[in-house]
């Protein structure tokens, strides 16, 4: 039985007339490593918050462990399912440890304050993603790199099954989106978590996820293994570029965006011209 | 910038002792002073003991008035702030000073000023204009189905306005007495008070303080966003709905005995925020606590300092609360820069 199911999935926002994802259809099995790569606007992030239950689809359903995700209430869904969302800003400032110990929030009672598990674990996610040395700092004082390794503790604090991720390496120097990725990595491999990764950044999921879901106008694409996903021809159907391919021997393929593909808007046309 | 367990724990301490001073230390000064041995020679005190009198019958209701009073605003605040996630949000950001304010001023220029079953038609028609306006609000957001911050914002404000308006409509038309009677009103002030109002009164906001008490985690979680709250297993809509009403209704309780006291539920919740952080699990009863010390302190001030009359001790918030909070913003710059 697959972890999770999207089940002709369509859901589009209510101030908008052209649908997010249209009729989608996609199962990630349990301890999986997938990664959701397309072009701005194809409905990666929206299909991650359906799957958190943050919206919910005016057509299909989503189905958790063989149940609909909507049957299960709000706690239940956050001990399983963790989710990160993209650019989080705090509006009042909060220290790095006070927002770890947020992903205990399903397991406690209503009056039953942090016992010493529930810290140790905070501490074990803390450092599962490279992050207890600054556990006593506040998260305005953080880096953009050492903000996201934060969010992704307090979600791993939740001890879920399954982690969702939208665009985690946003805003990150190359040195730290590897680093993320080397985390999602050893948590996939070590802490058996399934893991589902919204990115834009090709290599680094071709090189890191085990299999790829190609997503375009609210549809699946394609799907499957990097290799058999990313090839230029997707990369050109897809996200509208053209690219080299680079393949180092044993290793997988690295693309080189060449030149964006024959879309050109008429007043660049019209301002060619007249110069 | 971290404050550690320690910290916070001594903070609550330190406010619940100062709260406790200050409560029983109030009412001995004043233009008669008064002596604590003489007010507890002999109890029960008797009758011809001038200083128990004064003591017992009319300053410790009144300071326990101020202490109520102080501690609804100040805990209203932290819960308005966390659940709209704006630090501009006071307990009145979502119309409650408009709509009582309109109440009481048709009381007093319909003349209805005699007391009924203990209670002065002034604070139930304050008390009923504050429910209007907050239904009002509630009304707008249901109709627009969305209790998000910033719908239950722009729907407070509006009927904020609409409430103004509407009082100096009626302020327009009244006499000069009448006039006189509403400004008084509007500014706040604690000075008549029975002790059946203040026991009636400590009941509500006691219960109103649990219930917002026991909502603290989920509050944290409020302030830091409504999408990360739900996905780290927080009902949304049923946390804020529920925390909202109770806010809205210890704010309303408040201001129809005294007006509306400005500051005090903007300005106590920040300078516990600069304090000890942002964790309502310490914030809630600190704030609280502190804005009932801080309040007994100004109205002790107003009622003593400015003799042989009163200075209304909503003035006396502002300029006393407002240098803390700049001493304090001054100190810990950081905070603006996050």
């Amino acid at each position: 039985m697959p972890l999770f199911e999207i089940q002709n999935l369509s859901f589009r926002y209510p101030s908008h007339s052209g649908f997010e994802l249209h009729s989608t259809n996609l199962s990630i099995e349990q301890g999986g490593l997938v990664g959701l790569l397309g072009p701005n606007g194809a409905g990666k992030s929206t299909l991650l918050k359906l799957m958190v239950g943050l919206a919910a689809p005016q057509q299909g359903r989503v189905v958790f462990e063989g149940k609909p995700l909507k049957d299960l209430p709000v706690r239940e869904r956050a001990r399983k399912i963790a989710y990160v969302p993209q650019g989080l800003h705090f509006t009042f400032p909060l220290s790095v440890m006070e927002i770890v110990e947020m992903g205990r929030h399903p397991y406690l009672g209503r009056l039953k304050p942090l016992g010493a598990q529930d810290r140790q674990i905070c501490e074990r996610a803390l450092s599962l993603c490279d992050a207890l040395e600054f556990k006593d700092r506040s998260y305005g004082e953080l880096s953009g790199g050492e903000r996201q390794r934060v969010l992704l503790a307090s979600a791993l604090a939740q001890t879920p099954r399954v982690l969702l991720l939208d665009e985690p390496t946003l805003s990150l120097d190359l040195s730290h989106q590897i680093l993320l990725f080397e985390i999602i990595r050893k948590l996939h491999r070590e802490e058996g978590l399934t893991v589902v990764v919204a990115t834009h950044e090709l290599n680094l999921a071709g090189r890191f996820l085990d299999r790829l879901v190609l997503m375009k106008g609210g549809k699946v694409f394609a799907e499957g293994a990097p290799k058999k996903v990313l090839t230029p021809r997707n990369i050109h159907s897809v996200l509208e570029v053209e690219v080299d391919q680079l393949k180092p021997k044993g290793g997988f393929p690295y693309f080189v965006p060449k030149k964006k593909l024959n879309i050109v808007s008429p007043s660049e046309r019209g301002g060619i011209r007249g110069s | 910038m971290n404050r550690t367990m320690t910290t916070k724990t001594f903070v609550l301490l330190l406010t619940l002792a100062l709260f406790a001073l200050v409560l029983f230390g109030c009412p001995l000064i004043g233009p008669t002073t008064v002596s604590w041995a003489k007010v507890f020679q002999a109890w029960p005190p008797s009758p011809d003991n001038q200083d128990a009198q004064i003591f017992f019958s009319v300053r410790l209701p009144r300071n326990l008035l101020a202490a109520l009073a102080g501690a609804a605003m100040a805990c209203a605040g932290i819960v308005f702030q966390a659940v709209l996630r704006n630090p501009l949000a006071c307990p009145f950001t979502l119309g409650v000073a408009g709509g009582s304010s309109f109440g009481a001023v048709v009381a007093i220029l319909l003349g209805l000023t005699a007391l009924s079953h203990g209670f002065s038609l002034v604070t139930l028609f304050s008390f009923l204009g504050a429910l209007l306006s907050l239904f009002l609000v509630y009304s707008l957001a249901s109709l627009l189905r969305s209790y998000s911050a910033i719908t239950l914002l722009l729907a407070g404000v509006a009927i904020n306005y609409f409430f103004n308006a509407l009082v100096l409509l009626v302020y327009y038309v009244a006499d000069f007495t009448q006039a006189y009677a509403m400004i008084h009103w509007m500014v706040g002030s604690l000075d008549v008070v029975e002790w059946a109002s203040v026991v009636k009164l400590s009941l509500g906001i006691g219960v109103g303080f649990l219930v917002l008490l026991a909502l603290a985690r989920e509050l944290n979680l409020l302030s830091a966003g409504e999408e990360l709250a739900q996905v780290k297993g927080v009902p949304t809509t049923r946390v804020i709905i529920l925390a909202i009403v109770v806010a809205s209704l210890m704010t309303s309780a408040v201001v129809a005995l005294t007006g509306p006291i400005a500051f005090v539920g903007l300005i106590i919740p920040h300078i516990y925020r600069l304090w000890i952080g942002n964790d309502h699990r310490f914030l809630l009863p600190c704030s609280t606590l502190g804005g009932g010390a801080f309040l007994m302190v100004c109205d002790t001030v107003a009622r003593s300092f400015f003799g042989p009359s009163e200075v209304p001790v909503g003035v006396l918030t502002a300029l006393l609360g407002v240098p803390v909070l700049l001493w304090l913003l001054f100190r810990r710059r950081t905070y603006l820069a996050v």
